[in-house]
């Protein structure tokens, strides 16, 4: 079965510590101490790289999440992670979340700077708006802003950090010695922006980095969610369930950035799949069934009554859910993926229990299971019918199931001539496809600057 | 064996004089690539110096036409020298003022991970305070002293080292 088609997947390892099923952690390989280890991490990297995937990725959010008790807890910051894996690594991409809610646009912009210019134009910005009152609380505020405030200050939030990327040109670091002239001052300048939400004079004190714009990546797939990601996003993670709902989201979004005056190519969407892999079926399965074995129910239901907003007790274990719960309306946070948890529970007709066991895997992405031509062919339909321009690659156990998707289905994608046998470029833009971001700010003179102190 | 040195290797991109950047020996081309500062602590570690140190704040200073003024953002910049060095400490410096406290502990508790118990905060505002007058508003002594309680000891490793103004209560209150 060889793919006539000219277009390459794009696939991204969305890393964790010892998997993305939440049981993962108790089997006898994995080690519970590994979300510390940078030699775990490294390790990961460069079982990626091997692969020639386009990047690997890490979710992030200034909280401490869920039940320490039931699966291992507390993170460390993905850019300084990601910084310290940039040197085990060559060429893959290195993808970070950080929080337009929690940070500030000159403090991050400059970070995402500098990761780009350590890794020699391989950072991308997965851009959240973080959900939750826990991590309100975190940063001196009760509760959350609400969801379209969040969302307002997201955008804002994103073109600062452009403005601030492209105050100096390409070509203002002059390093003469002889006739004594570091930068230029006529391409370097202030941005003077000043918003509903920010109020910064700039210029950066980076120079523009090697992508010119770090690589920016969405999550969020809330009406919100889609409006940011078709004005600012190059590649969008997202979750669906089935190939109608991705088909759906996917035609949707790229009309979006064609309505926002965008080539639609210029976006690349990314649904989640969980690939449970064995070399039979039956192998497959049997490993599904030992870590859905694994679950903790009675943990795993205060969490998924916290995502639907009702309290533990009104979620028997072995009855399905509620008929009066909210709708996506009425709430104020991760709105599409409490959509899709109902919306699953109800159209499979699910228990409590076997809700859990089904989110186990990936907390809402698709999980498949099979053997690697299985899962290779899994992703070839999504690829081919109109929903995916490839994949966010969320093995269940880490590291054996990124070593098996590499090893194994990687070289079945390849031989369909779906995906790249070495990597072409050394930016993480260039292996997405996307040009380098023209300078906005090209060609003007900047107004002299005057700096107001001096303080270091 | 008596009281020993501490050597601490402070730097700037270019050197720390003005037109160290325009010497024939400097670098200038490399000044961007982490590589160069990776053998600079690498060197450092070589001597056995105590720690690596990187000056910070947000904001590019004046005169960019004659020196080099940029600064790479010091969390990222030592996290890939952690991972090029084993045994030299990795100071950087964090403005209390324009970091939120649950970050900038954040990003330091990852460092400290990250090298194996190597991380340091100089924690910016220290020459401020540690002048003859000080003028620092109220609003900003007192998000000093929420993140950092007065009498806190900062430097359990080095009682001989203690900064005054930060080691001691009396100097960091309105009322001293």
């Amino acid at each position: 079965m060889t793919s006539e088609n000219s277009r390459h997947l794009h696939l991204n390892a969305f890393l964790m510590s010892t998997g993305h099923h939440e049981a993962s952690w108790r089997l006898p390989e994995s080690d519970p101490q590994s979300s510390t280890d940078i030699e775990h991490y490294k390790h990961l990297a460069r079982t990626a790289e091997r692969g020639k995937l386009d990047s690997i990725f890490f979710a992030d959010s200034p909280v401490l999440f869920g039940e320490v008790g039931r699966r291992p807890a507390g993170k460390l910051e993905p850019t300084v992670l990601l910084t310290a894996i940039a040197g085990a690594t060559e060429r893959i991409g290195l993808i970070a979340t950080a929080s337009t809610t929690y940070n500030d646009p000159f403090n991050l912009a400059r970070r995402f700077a500098s990761v780009d210019w350590v890794s020699g134009g391989r950072a991308g910005w997965n851009v959240v708006t973080t959900a939750g009152p826990d991590a309100a609380r975190n940063f001196g505020v009760d509760d959350q802003p609400a969801h379209a405030v969040r969302y307002e200050r997201a955008a804002e939030f994103i073109e600062v950090a452009q403005k601030l990327w492209d105050s100096w040109q390409d070509d203002a670091v002059l390093a003469d010695k002889a006739a004594g002239v570091w930068g230029d001052s006529e391409k370097i300048r202030a941005i003077d922006h000043e918003g509903k939400h920010f109020k910064v004079r700039g210029p950066l004190n980076v120079p523009r980095s090697p992508q010119g714009h770090p690589l920016i990546v969405q999550a969020g797939s809330s009406e919100d969610g889609k409006d940011l990601a078709a004005r600012y996003a190059d590649a969008v993670f997202t979750a669906h369930q089935t190939l109608a709902d991705a088909q759906e989201f996917y035609s949707d979004l790229k009309a979006r950035t064609a309505a926002a005056g965008r080539d639609p190519e210029t976006i690349k969407i990314l649904p989640g799949i969980v690939p449970v892999i064995g070399a039979t079926e039956e192998e497959a399965l049997e490993l599904e069934r030992e870590l859905d074995r694994l679950i903790k129910p009675e943990y795993a239901r205060i969490q998924l009554a916290k995502t639907l907003r009702v309290a533990p007790e009104d979620l028997p274990l072995d009855r399905q859910l509620p008929e009066d719960l909210p709708s996506e309306d009425e709430i104020e946070g991760a709105k599409s993926r409490y959509t899709l948890i109902v919306q699953l529970a109800r159209r499979e007709k699910l228990t409590v229990r076997q809700l859990i066991g089904r989110l186990g895997g990936g907390r809402g992405h698709r999980t498949f299971t099979g053997t690697p031509v299985q899962v290779a062919d899994a992703i070839q339909e999504w690829f081919d019918g109109g929903a995916a321009d490839g994949f966010n690659i969320m093995a269940p156990v880490l590291p054996s199931g990124l070593e098996t998707f590499v090893d194994q289905v990687v070289p079945i994608l390849q031989e369909r001539g779906l995906f790249r046998t070495d990597y072409t470029g050394t930016t993480l833009r260039g292996h997405y496809g996307l040009e380098r971001p023209a300078n906005r700010f090209a060609g003007d003179v900047a107004p002299e600057l005057t700096s107001i102190g001096s303080a270091f | 064996m008596g009281r020993q040195l501490k050597l601490n290797l402070f730097i700037y991109p270019g050197g720390h004089h003005e037109a160290a950047w325009r010497h024939p020996k400097s670098h200038t081309d490399r000044l961007l690539d982490i590589r160069f500062y990776q053998e600079l602590a690498q060197r450092a570690e070589a001597a056995k110096l105590d720690a690596v140190f990187y000056a910070d704040g947000p904001a590019l200073e004046n005169n960019v036409q004659y020196a080099t003024r940029f600064r790479i953002e010091p969390f990222t910049w030592l996290s890939a020298i952690a991972v090029a060095t084993e045994r030299v400490g990795l100071i950087g410096t964090a403005s209390t003022t324009c970091l939120e406290p649950y970050n900038a502990a954040r990003l330091f508790v990852s460092l400290d991970h990250l090298s194996n118990g190597r991380a340091g905060w100089n924690i910016d505002l220290e020459g401020a305070l540690g002048a003859d007058k000080v003028s620092v508003s109220t609003d900003v002594l007192d998000r000093i002293d929420e993140i950092v309680p007065p009498g806190t000891t900062l430097n359990q490793a080095d009682a001989g080292h203690r900064p005054p103004s930060l080691a001691d209560p009396l100097l960091r209150r309105r009322s001293r």
